[in-house]
């Protein structure tokens, strides 16, 4: 570590983060049916099995509060969350079997109940990029959508 | 901020903003029409919402009207340098409005039939 670093650690984007999705095999209801959080759907476009696709990158620095992927039918599938910093990956797990809609895995922030309850950010920095990524058992088109509430710097 | 749109390996529209600070952020955006009101496509796939036999009587109207030429020569470059073309762009509305006016001299009319210019644009 060199010395401005050490003043500037702080910012460092997170080499790995651990939580209750990090080991894989776990799921919960992300969001209600009414999505009352404030952070950004966007759906997954084509997904092709097992495969992620990126649908957020960032070039620069900036900030990430929530990440989350869940399913918008009840179709049992796994979804995976792809997190990466600064061209580490900090998250990469893969969700328990689903069985409903808004269930889902959770990278970054919390939820405290499965319908009306809040969200908790959860604050992360990146310094040059981020990529959020996305994956789904099954081949299928604007089923898994992202939440998401990030920003740049 | 400016902001502009790539398709990625699926075909879907990514809109990408730069921001004031240099930083980029590429986001998949799935449905622009109903956030918008605006279309967007890949300028071969809008070129593939005329049908074969208005594409060719565009042609022969644009080998002999300069203003036809134009439209398609834009049309031709867009394609080649991979552009999308927008719904709400006025060259879009004004190439399309030209072609619903005006025929190549084969006695059947304007190129794009009443109705047509509504349908490829949205």
């Amino acid at each position: 570590m060199s010395n401005l670093e050490q003043f500037i650690g702080a910012n460092r984007p997170p080499a790995t983060i651990v939580n209750g999705y990090s080991a894989g095999g776990t799921s919960n209801v992300i969001i209600s049916a009414a999505g009352e959080n404030h952070g950004k759907k966007i759906l997954s476009g084509a997904l092709t099995a097992t495969v992620y696709k990126e649908l957020v990158s960032v070039t620069g620095a900036g900030f990430i509060d929530l990440a989350s992927a869940y399913a918008l039918d009840a179709t049992a599938r796994t979804i995976g969350l792809k997190v990466v910093m600064d061209g580490v990956t900090a998250f990469d797990a893969v969700s328990a079997s689903l069985s409903g809609a808004y269930q889902g895995i959770i990278a970054i922030g919390s939820r405290a109940a499965a319908t009306g309850g809040f969200t908790n950010f959860q604050r992360f920095y990146f310094n040059t990029s981020l990529s959020l990524q996305v994956k789904s058992s099954l081949n299928e088109t604007d089923l898994v959508e992202l939440n998401v509430f990030y920003g740049t710097m | 901020m400016i902001i502009t749109y790539e398709v990625n390996t699926d075909g879907e529209q990514v809109k990408v903003t730069t921001h004031p600070n240099g930083s980029v952020t590429r986001e998949l955006d799935r449905h622009p029409a109903v956030q918008s009101g605006i279309s967007v496509y890949p300028a071969f796939d809008f070129y593939r919402k005329f049908t074969s036999s208005e594409r060719i009587r565009a042609r022969a109207l644009a080998s002999v009207d300069p203003v036809a030429d134009d439209i398609m020569r834009t049309l031709d470059a867009a394609i080649a340098s991979g552009s999308n073309v927008r719904s709400d762009d006025p060259d879009t509305i004004n190439g399309l409005n030209y072609l619903s006016a005006y025929g190549p001299a084969d006695g059947n009319g304007p190129v794009l039939a009443a109705g047509r210019v509504a349908e490829i644009l949205n």
